[in-house]
């Protein structure tokens, strides 16, 4: 322990020694070659962004042309979040793309993002573009803020009109900041915090474990008292000489240290210009180990992360026809956890806290020859001593090298004609992800002898072993006119893009896409706007001959402000109406698991050598023979599912400084790939792939914002935003049901589907034998005592089975996200605060590790002491109050079942940031050469409403693995000149 | 710039630029990591990977539930843990959403579409076996490949009788599905199920047509690295037991005596055919179940085998042997079912008993993983310790003793499907019920006592004797017990008592264990407990339920078992 504080003060002090010295050196830097008084270029400091464009595919365009539903957050704003991935700097900022936090774990907290909600039951994947071209999640994943102009959300048909086979779910459109004409600017941010869980869902100590377990081990005992703890015991638990371990305590430290910074160099010519940012984060995990130095021997590891971005974006202008960019982005991650991960998580680390009692035995085995605390416990029922999988195992780690590069080259053809231009661009992405584990095992003691299987091992290194290793190649030819004549203005461009991804694996596969597409946009006096839109895509995916689809959108806005009827008035200054309608596809695709390619190639016919069950001869036999089989039925027709999409939408600006924007939308899919499951059992193994599915999304998105000053030294901003969609399944070629309330078809994807519970048994609905009295519908598992769940009889047939099943809850996916939150500045202060909620979602109980008790061995939380029991003998009667089922040691497969017992409300409401900064004055820094110096502190998730928090202590969207994480925070961000 | 140049510039570029463009093929990028059509043809070692295919759906009985043998299911044992699927039986629970076993009915079709797809597929299987190859240079390896798919031809029809003889002892009739069927015709698949009896024809029928293809012995052929696959004695086997299920009360209500007859008829076929000399194991009943004898003994008809492991014993060694689970506990019903061969020791109740019983199951105070297991309290073995024996007692029959689990040891474990022993007392018991205990009208090789005795002598020449017992009913419970004793373990139990239709009364009785208290050194005495309660419902869970996904995709063809 005083170790790793020590080891955690010198590596603070080693922060801020870096990153002072960082500091000093550039303003020394600077001081060199500076010596203009010229006000700074502000193009940084302001939020002056070319907010009068939306970004989009092919061209921007000006927002009042635009006939897109689109939603865009800039690099600034994603910043007030302090944390390492981007995914988790976008709550609450554009509306319609809800974000799902995932675990908290270094590396590996990454959000899942939907963008309006999920629209089919098959692979449900948005695609991500930076810059144009396209990348995956673990190239966006970890982007930086510092180095993100603008993120936006392209959601109805007008916006993916060109984006063909990959438009149906939406897509993430990424542009990075670019250099500016003027002075050089020079800046630099750095921040430090600590990061600690939002909640530690904890298991009872020894005493309330023991207390539970003679409840439950009478229960399984015909309620007959039978305690496994004499009141000795007990009182030793409760006294604290009984073996008591609070795992949590021992592996989890309250903080971890979280710190990242960027230095960025801006600036440029009429020929040249140039944005370069350099990247830095580190974070700490929350175990409580040290993080050895890579050349120790020593088997203990805590999370790390570190991450490097470098990206260089260039501009050059040549020969007055020539308009070149040369992007490059590179980053590094660097990622070490205890080796006791299964994919490169430790959930299974989280899974062991929560079900390893406190007394099942003390950390070390001290008894015999043992003396000393060097041999861990452990034993065949509970062998992962968690302390042990921190401190004896050694450590993985994960390295990713990523190198994207952009050219593109652009022909101003004005000589030929005004307005029109070619272009040409190339990119690549290059990924490689390889681990090198520095392993060890230990041995498991109990009374000083070994319980299992393992050994002691010492650390050994494993070789570096690539994961993956990725190529991706995309080039494109774009030839645009722009042209204004008279009341007639077009803005258009036709492209042809093709993409080449290739994979390393067992064998090097290669995903190839071509798409054709188009975009015109027209305006009439700029208030009527037409835009066609199209994509003619082909994929590899599909048979030859079989493989293009074409897929047009047709989009249009009236401008009604900009009529001559529609006088300036001081309410309504801007008023526009959109619409559009078009078609889109998703190609990619649910497969058969024993089929490498994810849903391609399901055209051809293969056969698989299975692994052998067949092993032949007259002694023990080592290898089989190989067997042959047909993977599935070829489907020669297998193509793309298709998205109709429909979007009405109007802007509105209000009082001057009142924005509104509203979208309703209307998403039908169909030609879902599906497996088809109404093939008999006798059928056999092969499966059959058609695109027979179907689905409807709907929903609206509403945003609001209002920015004002109070005399001239306070301005403030207030605004707000609420997403909502709900989605059907309208055909997924399931199995019939029995009765239509059991049914998936007809209902939202994810509905759990389960019984419906009515209270516990009570004393009195029983004979004295033990049997249900009669009239009451018969549970069809297990048999029943006083204190179990009883289930409602749906189809009245006397049993309570799986037919009696219906929907008891809604998805995991919140159908209604909102956000509210402002900003306020005066004298230098500024305070801003972001709340973002979500509800309309069920979250399973029974998903929470833990939550079944006492079954398999498992361990006694807080909920638990709510269970039904009556033993008066021993003054235990809850049966009016019980909270949760009888307690049980042995299996209950009736009160552990999907019941609406168990389905909790998630909703939540989460104060995502709090930022409070200072900025000095400007004429006070100037003399450091400084144009802007600010200092701020915020905090991360401080504060969350939810009723599952409030009456259980789980989180709301992260129920099991490591914890979601809240941070308290200082930055300083300063401008030099 | 002047406009030529301009135009010059352009030009070059845009030359440049499509010169690194697009090829022709560029959506071709399909990459067979698997066999295609076209590649299937050109390597003609796929056909007898194809034929392999037909053996892929043969179940391994050591994993058979809960990754452990069937037992508990019935009421030989109890599963340690808590939440297994065994006890789905064991509550009589199972229904059409809920059975654990069910898998297998889609398991065992997968096995009958492959044998399906085989047969339609090897029918020119001779030309495919000179594909690539000069039949001139190597007359030997192409004789012996046609030989070989003579066999393997016929080894699918027998794969695929066995699939139907182990659906239908757990759904009674089932469809028949005689080739592969296509999706494209919708209700070309929709077929119904057949009768019991119809497929018990069907499935007599493909041995007799088909046994002349098979081998006769693998082992004493000059291919004994084949053994394993199906041959003339496995096939017999296969059919004998059928047979005598066909026979049997659940099967045969009006109990037709030529039902017994046609099953006694086949059992002496194993027993009476040249050349397939089974004889039973000497060198112990433990050893014959453990390491590699089985398969290298003249007992074993049929084993099901793999490669060396410690699944078994992983499973059932106690727990506190390291690495050990439990498992599988033995009943007290059936080690109070082994007869004593001598006085009743008072002190010991597991010494002077038959000896099957210490061969199959581990006691207290006997000496297992190199250690006496006491189970009283505060022993190291005490039943009160957390996932110790529920019973009282651990299982020992397969397992190989003393495997360092910690040091990953491993044992040869084959499961053995079908041997000599139980052919004996099938056609002990097809003969008992045909003509009574010591008739032989046929002239077949024994008489239902004589093959009995085979089995009990083999066991302990010192059991109880029988000779007493002479009337047919009074012989068919010595028969029972000793199917009980000689066949434990061994996946029979459960389903003999289903045929017998006893089931409804024995797996309704709770299993039962004991409790060792120590009395002194090496004495203890032992409190009988309940373990568990069973309930098994008369007449409904003498069948399976259909899958109630198979009910509805059925269309109304297939009929749902009585009371599901």
């Amino acid at each position: 322990m005083n170790r790793n504080r020590l080891n955690y003060k010198l590596y603070i002090f080693k922060s801020v020694l870096l990153w002072t010295l960082l500091l000093i050196g550039a303003i020394q830097l600077m001081a060199q070659n500076k010596t203009s008084n010229k006000t700074a270029d502000t193009v940084l400091l302001k939020n002056n962004h070319a907010q009068e464009t939306t970004p989009g595919r092919l061209f921007e365009i000006g927002n009042q042309r635009s006939t897109g539903a689109i939603s865009t957050a800039y690099g600034e704003t994603l910043y007030k979040t302090t944390t390492p991935s981007i995914t988790n700097t976008l709550y609450g900022l554009l509306p319609g793309l809800n974000v799902i936090q995932g675990s908290g774990e270094p590396g590996f907290d990454a959000a899942s993002l939907y963008i309006r909600g999920i629209g089919t039951y098959g692979v449900n994947g948005y695609k991500i573009f930076v810059d144009g071209f396209e990348v995956d999640n673990n190239y966006f994943n970890y982007m930086t803020p510092a180095e993100v102009e603008s993120i936006s959300v392209l959601k109805d048909a007008a916006a993916l009109a060109t984006f063909g086979m990959e438009g149906a779910n939406g897509v993430i459109w990424v542009v990075t900041k670019r250099g500016h004409i003027g002075k050089p600017i020079i800046s630099f941010q750095t921040r430090t915090g600590q990061q600690s869980p939002i909640t530690l869902y904890k298991p009872l100590n020894s005493f309330g474990y023991a207390n539970l377990y003679n409840q439950a081990i009478s229960n399984d005992n015909g309620m007959v008292w039978n305690p496994k703890y004499s009141p000795a015991q007990l009182q030793a638990y409760q006294n604290g000489t009984g073996t008591n371990v609070d795992w949590f305590n021992q592996v989890v430290k309250n903080n971890g240290a979280y710190t990242d910074g960027d230095l960025m160099f801006n600036g440029g010519d009429q020929n040249s210009k140039y944005n370069v940012v350099f990247d830095y984060a580190n974070q700490q995990g929350l175990y409580n180990v040290s993080n050895s130095s890579i050349t120790s021997n020593t088997q203990t590891s805590d999370e790390q992360f570190q991450r490097y971005n470098l990206r260089a974006n260039l501009d050059f202008n040549m020969f007055s026809i020539f308009e070149a960019k040369v992007d490059i982005g590179g980053r590094l991650e660097n990622r070490k956890s205890p080796n006791y991960t299964s994919n490169f998580s430790t959930a299974k680390l989280w899974n062991d806290l929560a079900n390893y009692p406190s007394n099942i035995y003390p950390v070390y085995d001290t008894t015999g020859t043992n003396g000393a605390n060097t041999h861990f416990s452990g034993t065949t029922i509970y062998p992962n001593n968690p302390v042990g999988s921190i401190q004896g195992l050694g450590w993985q780690s994960n390295s990713v090298r990523e190198l994207l590069g952009n050219f593109s080259l652009k022909e101003k053809l004005d000589f030929i004609t005004k307005g029109l231009y070619l272009s040409e661009a190339y990119s690549f992405n290059s990924y490689v992800q390889s681990t090198y584990n520095k392993t060890g095992t230990y041995a498991r003691y109990i009374g000083g002898t070994t319980t299992t299987a393992d050994k002691f091992g010492s650390i050994v290194a494993s070789s570096q072993v690539a994961q993956a290793q990725s190529d991706w190649r995309q080039a494109w030819f774009t030839l645009g006119y722009n042209k204004s004549f008279g009341n007639h203005s077009i803005i258009s461009a036709i492209n042809y893009q093709n993409s080449s991804f290739r994979g390393e694996g067992l064998f090097p596969y290669k995903i190839n896409r071509e798409n054709i597409s188009g975009r015109a946009n027209y305006a009439y006096k700029n208030k009527y706007i037409a835009e066609f839109g199209f994509s003619y895509y082909g994929s590899d995916a599909y048979a030859q001959g079989h493989n293009w689809g074409f897929y047009p959108a047709i989009s249009g806005a009236w401008i009604i402000s900009g009529e001559s009827f529609f006088k300036t008035n001081s309410i309504l200054q801007f008023w526009k109406l959109r619409a559009s309608v078009g078609k889109s596809g998703n190609q990619d695709a649910n497969s058969p698991s024993n089929f490498a390619s994810n849903g391609r190639f399901l055209y051809q016919q293969y056969y698989g050598i299975n692994s052998s069950t067949l092993y032949l001869g007259t002694t023990t036999p080592t290898g089989g023979v190989n067997m042959l089989n047909p993977l599935y039925i070829a489907n020669p027709n297998v193509f793309a599912e298709a998205s109709m999409k429909y979007n009405i939408g109007t802007d509105l600006t209000l009082f001057k400084n009142l924005a509104i924007s509203f979208d309703l939308f209307l998403d039908k899919r169909s030609g879902i790939l599906t497996q088809d499951n109404s093939l008999p059992g006798y059928f056999g193994n092969n499966v059959v792939f058609n695109n027979v599915g179907k689905m409807t999304n709907k929903g609206f998105e509403v945003s609001a914002s209002y920015s004002n000053t109070i005399g001239k030294k306070v301005s403030y901003n207030i605004n707000g935003m609420a997403a909502f969609a709900k989605n059907t399944i309208d055909y997924e070629a399931e199995v019939p049901p029995a009765y239509q309330y059991n049914a998936q078809t007809g209902r939202a994807y994810g509905t759990p589907i389960g019984l419906v519970s009515q209270g516990f048994y009570q004393l009195t609905d029983f004979n004295p034998d033990g049997s249900l009295k009669s009239g009451q519908p018969l549970p069809l598992f297990g048999k029943v005592q006083p204190g179990d769940i009883k289930y409602k009889d749906l189809d009245n047939n006397g049993v309570v089975d799986q037919n009696d099943v219906t929907a008891i809850g809604k998805p995991a996916l919140p159908t209604l996200t909102y956000a509210f939150g402002g900003s306020i500045n005066f004298i230098g202060f500024d305070f801003g605060i972001l709340f973002q909620g979500a509800s309309g979602n069920s979250v399973n109980l029974l998903n929470v590790p833990g939550m079944q008790g006492f079954v398999n061995n498992g361990n006694a939380f807080p909920i638990q002491q709510g269970a039904w029991a009556y033993y008066p003998s021993q003054n235990i009667d809850t049966r009016a109050t019980a909270t949760y089922p009888r307690l049980t040691t042995l299996a209950n497969t009736n009160n552990y079942r999907t019941s609406d017992f168990w389905m909790q409300n998630g909703d939540y409401l989460r104060i995502r940031n709090i930022e409070l900064g200072y900025s000095f004055n400007t004429q006070k820094i100037s003399s450091l050469l400084l144009s802007k110096l600010r200092v701020y502190t915020n905090l991360v998730n401080p504060v969350t409403f939810s009723s599952l928090l409030k009456n259980y202590n789980i989180d709301p969207q992260t129920i099991s693995g490591y914890p979601p994480l809240k941070s308290f925070n200082i930055g300083i961000v300063a401008v030099f000149k | 710039m002047n406009n030529k140049s301009k135009y010059l510039l352009v030009l070059i570029t845009g030359i440049l630029v499509l010169s690194v463009g697009c090829t022709k093929d560029f959506l071709n990028t399909r990459i067979d990591t698997n066999y295609t059509d076209a590649t299937i043809i050109t390597d003609r070692s796929t056909l007898f990977s194809f034929a392999a295919a037909c053996y892929g759906s043969m179940q391994y009985g050591y994993t058979a539930i809960d990754n452990n043998i069937f037992a508990s299911v019935s009421d030989e044992a109890q599963q340690t843990s808590a939440s297994s699927n065994a006890l789905v039986f064991n509550q009589g629970i199972i229904n059409a959403n809920n059975n654990p076993d069910g898998g297998l009915y889609k398991t065992y079709y997968d096995g009958i579409r492959a044998c399906n797809y085989f047969l339609t597929y090897s029918v020119n299987g001779n030309q495919f076996l000179a594909l690539n190859r000069d039949t001139i240079s190597d007359p030997v390896g192409f004789a012996n490949d046609k030989m070989n798919l003579v066999w393997y031809i016929a080894e699918a029809h027998i794969c695929r009788a066995y699939y139907y003889a182990e659906l239908i002892k757990r759904y009674g009739g089932v469809p028949i599905i005689s080739e592969t069927l296509q999706q494209a015709s919708a209700d070309s698949i929709l077929v119904p199920r057949s009768s019991y009896d119809a497929v018990v024809t069907y499935i007599v029928n493909e041995i007799e047509n088909n046994k002349a293809g098979l081998q006769l012995n693998w082992a004493t052929s000059s291919y004994a690295g084949n053994a394993g696959r199906f041959s003339l004695g496995s096939a017999l086997a296969l059919e004998a037991r059928v047979l005598l299920y066909a026979a049997s009360p659940l099967h045969n209500p009006s109990n037709d005596v030529t039902r017994w007859q046609k099953a006694a008829a086949a059992a002496n076929a194993v027993i009476s055919t040249a050349g397939l000399n089974y004889t039973l194991y000497t060198g112990g009943y433990q050893n014959y179940f453990m390491g590699a004898n089985s398969i290298g003994s003249t007992e074993t008809i049929f084993a099901i085998r793999r490669p060396a492991n410690s699944t078994i014993e992983t499973q059932n060694y106690p727990i506190s042997t390291p690495g050990g689970n439990s498992g599988v506990c033995p009943s007290d019903n059936l080690v109070s079912d082994y007869e004593w061969i001598g006085a009743v020791n008072p002190t010991n109740p597991y010494a002077n008993r038959d000896p099957r019983l210490a061969a199959s199951i581990v006691t207290n105070g006997s000496t297992w993983n190199g250690r006496v297991i006491d189970q009283s309290s505060g022993a190291t073995d005490d039943m009160a310790n957390r996932n110790a024996s529920r019973t009282g007692y651990y299982l020992k029959k397969f397992l190989t003793d003393g495997l360092n689990l910690v040091n990953s040891g491993t044992a040869s474990n084959q499961w053995v499907a079908y041997r000599y022993g139980e052919i004996l007392l099938d056609f002990a018991e097809a003969m008992n019920e045909a003509y009574g205990p010591d008739n032989n009208p046929q002239g077949y090789k024994y008489t239902a006592r004589q093959a009995l005795m085979l089995v009990r002598n083999r066991a302990s020449a010192s059991l109880p004797s029988v000779a007493a017992i002479t009337t047919a009913s009074g012989f068919r419970t010595i028969l029972k017990h000793e199917r009980r004793i000689e066949l434990a373990f061994e996946d029979h139990r459960y389903w003999d008592l289903l045929r017998w239709q006893d089931a409804g009364t024995v797996l309704n009785q709770p299993i039962m264990g004991v409790k060792p208290t120590l009395v002194s050194a090496g004495v203890w005495s032992y409190t009988p407990i309940t373990v568990a309660t069973r309930t098994f419902n008369a007449p409904t869970n003498y069948y399976y339920p259909f899958s109630h996904a198979d009910i509805v995709n059925s269309n109304g063809t297939l009929t749902q078992n009585p009371g599901y």
